[in-house]
């Protein structure tokens, strides 16, 4: 039962995607929208019956054909089919591996499920309903209705196959599944000229990413001679003299290099703000809530790999510090609405990658949860905000839109309490959990200070920002064009936001702090996830009263971001301009995104330009010289040999006589 | 002493060699250096006579049948030949208007 409800979950939104691409052109609008939301909506449930009893612990250990239950584990394993057979004798023993592992290599195709991808997929489906509902509403006053269904389909497919793959390869499908998704869909409006730009510089910066993902995959490979998890990651835990090698550092950082490209973290960031160019339900759906957590989702998921190179594991910390920072400091002088939330998910991906880095493994999911929850509702109501504007997302033309926009204002209003980690929304608890998981960590405490710093820097630019967002939109004067009336979205629109908003609001409860006294959920369900037996970054308890006390700094910190933000931009609206002016260069700064796409323009793009004139340079001048050499010198010889047939019988003749005379005197002299 | 011992007495087999080789020699030159096909034809009779002579003679010095018996198979061969040789040059001839060989190159590459 368990087996077949986890092989439909990826597979109805497969069947969607199959419906809608073969017959959607001929479907009416209302057709379309059954299919599309229906498949989503089943799979949810379906991921619901199936994902509860692991988050719930009600498993029996039971191995039954190709379906393999752990209680211990809590998971769940189902090999559909022989993926890959690598070797002519596969499955003789699956303990050797070694230099002839490759004879015994076989990649099933299978799924696995366990509370890290049971939480994924429940965020997957759910919020991804949510969103095709929105969407169904949203785009239907836009050509290719169909077509934009249909790739959303697909692209919740793979999403679900790159979670709940049993293997690093199944991962890798998924991972470029969900690649070529978001291609397709950031390039959506393909008439214009900007989305289908963005669309390949994602494209090609995720290619960045995926080459070191799979020479990481190659590795661990070699090392370990499989890349199921089942059988891997138990492998790397028993390996001992593993821990600490060049070797695992070098595997740990190929891996996450690919995270850095799909989850973009600096310097590989610069695709995501310009993914915008998509339609907004899919920057909320694949740039927001799902698709850019897939890195964070690898770094949990080969956690133990990560453990075992406890250097390359802060490294990912500092990574994440500099991509809060700077996408978060990049969003205070954005103007664009969509512009500030890309920079905000950059900046909140740097969070998670934060958690995981120091080894919060759980608390880098709690906040990969609820950052789904309110950064889909923030993408949603922007989009909300621009439907009622005509399409309208510059911030200097918004203003007063509350009275306006009452339901999108309070939704909006909900999201950015909880983005901004003010107590006691969704985000407030996902924060604290990971500032408290970097003090608990065993980091030098120098470096361990300077994150929890940096990171509560980066809290106050957060609800700085975003309530700068929320103040120049829905407060103040109305800074309209003319013409422009606004209205409030049909109730397809406001339902979904509503439901977000709820989400937002008590996702917390997933993961209450400690000094709560409430049982922290999502750490409990992750336990079996994350290998504590071999835990190099350890943790160290905290009291409390300590981290209570953590806790209220926090709140502090926010709480001064989110009333600067109220004084400037509500009261005083004319300080940011006066403080741009007096510091010319700081703006110039953040206005310039860090010139991030310039300086990789520099080092790569040009470089890589100028190394291709220099091979087109050589085809020409040594290849192709070459290659017409050789064809002219065969017109020569054949020039010079044609003389031979001359067609003349007598010297023919004399060849003859030539010809013999030189057999017999070979055949006297001999 | 019969006529062919005074033969073989009076005329070594090296001059029926030379004579060969000269014959042969000659019709080769005629092959090559003359254009008109019915004077290459009889050269080509010629150097075909010239290895008859030399079977003939072999065949005395060594007394051995066979070579008289090749001479009368090339003699046979030879007739044909000019059965289908005369044949090639007169429509050689009907062709091109001459019998000048150098004239018949189509196949010139």
């Amino acid at each position: 039962m368990q087996a077949v409800m986890l092989g439909v979950i990826p597979l109805l939104p497969a069947i969607g995607f199959a419906i809608l691409g073969l017959f959607g052109r001929r479907m009416s609008n209302g057709q379309v929208r059954l299919v599309a939301c229906g498949v989503i909506g089943l799979a949810f449930v379906a991921a619901l019956l199936s994902a509860l009893p692991v988050l719930l612990g009600r498993l029996e250990s039971a191995t039954s054909g190709a379906v393999v239950v752990n209680a211990a584990a809590r998971s769940v394993e189902v090999s559909l089919w022989e993926w890959l057979p690598l070797g002519a004798r596969h499955g003789a023993s699956p303990e050797l591996h070694g230099e002839r592992f490759l004879e015994h290599l076989s990649i099933p195709f299978g799924l696995y499920l366990d509370p890290l991808s049971a939480v994924m997929i429940l965020v997957i489906t759910g919020v991804g309903f949510l969103i095709h509902i929105y969407a169904s509403e949203y785009m239907s006053h836009e050509g290719g209705y169909w077509r934009f269904f249909t790739y959303m389909n697909l692209f919740v497919a793979m999403m679900l196959i790159l979670v709940l793959g049993s293997s690093f390869p199944l991962m890798f499908v998924g991972w470029e599944g969900v690649g070529l998704c978001s291609y397709l869909l950031i390039g959506f409006y393909y008439q214009q000229e900007v989305p289908p730009q963005a669309g390949l510089k994602a494209f090609l910066v995720n290619r960045i990413g995926d080459a070191g993902f799979l020479l990481g995959m190659l590795l661990l490979l070699l090392t370990f001679g499989s890349l199921r998890y089942a059988e891997l990651f138990p492998r790397v835990a028993g390996a001992s003299e593993y821990v600490g090698t060049g070797l695992a550092v070098a595997t740990a950082a190929l891996l996450f290099v690919g995270a850095m490209g799909k989850s973009a973290q600096f310097p590989l960031h610069v695709w995501l703000p310009d993914a915008m160019a998509g339609p907004t339900p899919v920057s909320a759906l694949i740039h927001a809530a799902t698709m850019v957590t897939a890195g964070v989702y690898l770094v949990i998921r080969a956690n133990i790999v990560f453990q075992a190179a406890p250097e390359m594991s802060a490294i990912v910390a500092v990574v994440g510090l500099v991509t809060a920072l700077m996408a978060a400091s990049i969003a205070l002088v954005q103007t664009d609405l969509k512009k500030v939330l890309a920079y905000s998910t950059v900046s909140q991906l740097g969070y998670m990658f934060i958690a995981v880095g120091v080894g919060a493994y759980a608390a880098g999911l709690f906040h990969l949860v609820t950052h789904a929850f309110f950064k889909a509702l923030l993408f949603l109501g922007a989009g909300s905000v621009s439907h009622a504007m005509g399409g309208e997302l510059d911030m200097r033309k918004m203003g007063g839109l509350a009275k306006k926009l009452p339901q999108t204002r309070w939704v909006m209003a909900i999201a950015t309490w909880a983005i901004a980690g003010l107590p006691v929304l969704s985000g407030f608890w996902s924060k604290d959990e990971i500032l408290t998981g970097v003090v608990t960590s065993t980091l030098p405490q120098a470096m361990k200070w300077a994150i929890w710093g940096g990171a509560l820097l980066g809290a106050l630019l957060t609800a700085f920002y975003m309530y700068r967002l929320y103040f120049m939109t829905f407060r103040g004067e109305p800074r309209w064009d003319e013409g422009v009336h606004p209205h409030e979205s049909p109730a397809m629109m406001t339902l979904p936001l509503w439901i977000l908003a709820l989400l937002s609001a008590v996702g917390g409860v997933l993961g209450l702090a400690a000094w709560t006294g409430a049982r922290n959920i999502l750490h409990h369900a992750l336990e079996p996830v994350v290998f504590p037996g071999t835990m190099v970054l350890g943790r160290e308890a905290l009291e409390h009263g300590t981290e209570l006390g953590l806790a209220i700094v926090a709140i502090v910190v926010a709480a001064t971001g989110a009333l600067g933000a109220m004084f400037f931009y509500a009261r005083r609206s004319d300080v940011p301009a006066r403080a741009a002016a007096a510091l010319p260069r700081l703006r110039e700064l953040l206005r310039g995104k860090y010139w991030m796409d310039e300086i990789l323009g520099a080092l790569f793009v040009r470089s890589t330009l100028s190394l291709s004139a220099l091979a087109a340079r050589f085809d020409r001048k040594v290849i192709d010289f070459g290659v017409e050499m050789s064809g002219f010198s065969a017109g020569l010889l054949g020039e010079a040999l044609r003389n031979l047939t001359s067609g003349r019988v007598r010297t023919y003749a004399l060849g003859v006589l030539v010809g013999a005379a030189a057999v017999v005197s070979w055949m006297v002299l001999r | 002493m019969s006529g062919l011992a005074l033969l073989h007495s009076v005329v070594p087999a090296s001059w029926a060699i030379l004579l060969a080789v000269t014959l042969f020699a000659i019709g080769a030159c005629g092959v090559l250096l003359r254009r008109n096909a019915i004077i290459v034809f009889a050269s080509i009779e010629m150097m075909m006579n010239a290895a008859n002579v030399l079977f003939v003679a072999m065949a005395d010095s060594w007394d051995h049948a066979a070579g008289r018996i090749f001479v009368f198979f090339v003699i046979v061969v030879a007739a044909a030949e000019a059965a289908v040789g005369l044949g090639i040059v007169l429509a050689l001839y009907r062709l091109h208007g001459t019998v000048d060989i150098d004239r018949a190159s189509l196949m010139r590459g």
